[in-house]
């Protein structure tokens, strides 16, 4: 009994650590929904980008200009690309194909470029990166 | 006095604990390219006689590793075995021999029982009993009429042993396969490497193998040069021990601190020959790597 209701103590944990983890983000109030699915988009092999169709749902409490921005990362220094804008919306349900690199950081930014709201979409690898020996020491051409 | 002494004593078993032992082994993703460059300064000592030092300025680390074949460095290999202790890999790369003719340039070679500055192979602050007096029959040959050095490819076996200290003792032996100097060469390494705070320090001694005839048709002179045949030198094959330090101190993620010190003392068969006038062979690097 009692290691009956530890397993179902673990098993909540972990569900509500992840539905935290991979819940959107909203950090302003004027936004009361910020939607993007699916959620975890897998690629065969590590370095494959992802392609995929995004449903992107978001509600505000007014009209808003709203731009959706996408992370990525160009010269490895982090830059966020604009996907979408919308003038005087306050509630929105689109498809937006995207393009993943790699895990990426979806947001919600006004016109001021202040962050309303976000969202992490995963990209997994299905198998997963292997790794072997290096043979030579490093810098060893000389 | 005491008190330092004591403070010294501190400092160092407290270094020398923090000092810890690492795998000499290291990891790399699989189909995927490691390339690093490392911008500094450095030089790689040439022995040959009116030989210029091989300038190290920019200094790359190349690497691919797919499922068995791999680049490393200029190895093109196939691991054949890779078990959990050990490797087996067929290799074939450039002999790098020929490098050091690349870098010299026309320069009198001095041939005789006296040396350049005419002290009769004594030294010259020494009074001997005889007077020094220059030597009439000093022959003066020149290296640019030494026949040309061919490059050479090798092909070979490399077993790499992982104890499970950490440490690794690797045996390659390659033949030639180009038909250039049609002899073999061997290396016999054990490499440890070692960690202390953010500075990784990677040490290894070896023994490299050189057969008579890589020897000879490098540094031997015969028929094939425009000297007299008494000038002619046949070279024996070598064994020459060598050691190597490199350390590494990451900055950030892209960019490292490093330096690396190679000695390698020459072989007799090698040093005894009229275009050699060195005994060791130095590199040494030091700069800032990025990796890409």
């Amino acid at each position: 009994m009692h290691f009956k209701f530890l397993t179902y103590f673990a098993f909540l944990t972990t569900c509500l650590l992840m539905s935290r983890a991979f819940a959107a983000e909203i950090l302003s109030d004027k936004i009361t929904v910020f939607k993007v699915k699916p959620k975890v988009c897998i690629v065969e092999k590590q370095g494959q980008q992802c392609e995929l169709a995004a449903q992107i749902q978001w509600q505000a409490t007014e009209p808003l200009d709203v731009c959706l921005t996408q992370q990525v990362i160009k010269h490895k220094s982090e830059q966020k690309q604009i996907l979408h804008c919308w003038n005087q919306q306050h509630e929105v349900f689109q498809t937006t194909e995207l393009v993943l690199a790699q895990t990426t950081l979806m947001s919600l930014v006004d016109e001021d470029q202040m962050l309303l709201a976000q969202e992490t979409l995963h990209v997994n690898t299905a198998k997963p990166k292997k790794q072997r020996r290096r043979l030579r020491s490093a810098w060893s051409l000389f | 006095m005491s008190k330092l002494k004591k403070w010294l004593f501190t400092a160092l078993l407290t270094t020398s604990l923090s000092v810890t032992a690492n795998d000499a082994q290291t990891m790399v993703d699989v189909d995927a390219w490691q390339v690093k460059l490392a911008v500094g300064v450095g030089a790689r000592t040439n022995p040959l006689v009116g030989g210029d030092n091989l300038p190290l300025v920019a200094l790359p680390d190349i690497a691919y590793y797919g499922e068995a074949f791999y680049f490393d460095n200029g190895d093109l290999g196939y691991t054949l075995v890779e078990a959990p202790n050990w490797t087996l890999s067929a290799i074939t790369r450039f002999n790098t021999e020929r490098a050091y003719f690349s870098f010299s340039h026309p320069a009198n070679i001095f041939v005789g029982s006296e040396t350049v500055d005419g002290s009769s192979g004594h030294d010259a602050n020494i009074p001997g009993p005889f007077p020094t007096v220059p030597d009439k029959t000093r022959t003066v040959i020149d290296l640019d009429d030494l026949a040309s050095r061919k490059y050479a490819v090798d092909a070979g076996v490399e077993f790499n042993y992982y104890f499970e200290s950490g440490s690794l003792l690797k045996f390659n032996v390659f033949h030639d396969v180009s038909g250039v100097y049609q002899g073999t060469n061997a290396a016999l390494e054990y490499a440890q490497a070692f960690s202390f705070e953010k500075w990784q320090l990677s040490l290894s001694a070896g023994l490299s193998f050189k057969s008579q005839s890589l020897v000879d048709y490098y540094y031997g002179i015969d028929e094939r040069d425009e000297v007299p045949q008494s000038l002619y030198y046949e070279a024996d094959a070598t064994i020459e021990p060598y050691v190597r330090i490199s350390t590494v101190y990451p900055i950030n993620d892209d960019w490292s601190a490093l330096g690396l010190v190679k000695v390698k003392s020459l072989g007799s068969g090698m040093t005894d020959s009229p275009v050699v006038d060195e005994k060791l062979a130095t590199t040494v690097f030091v700069g800032a790597s990025y990796a890409f």
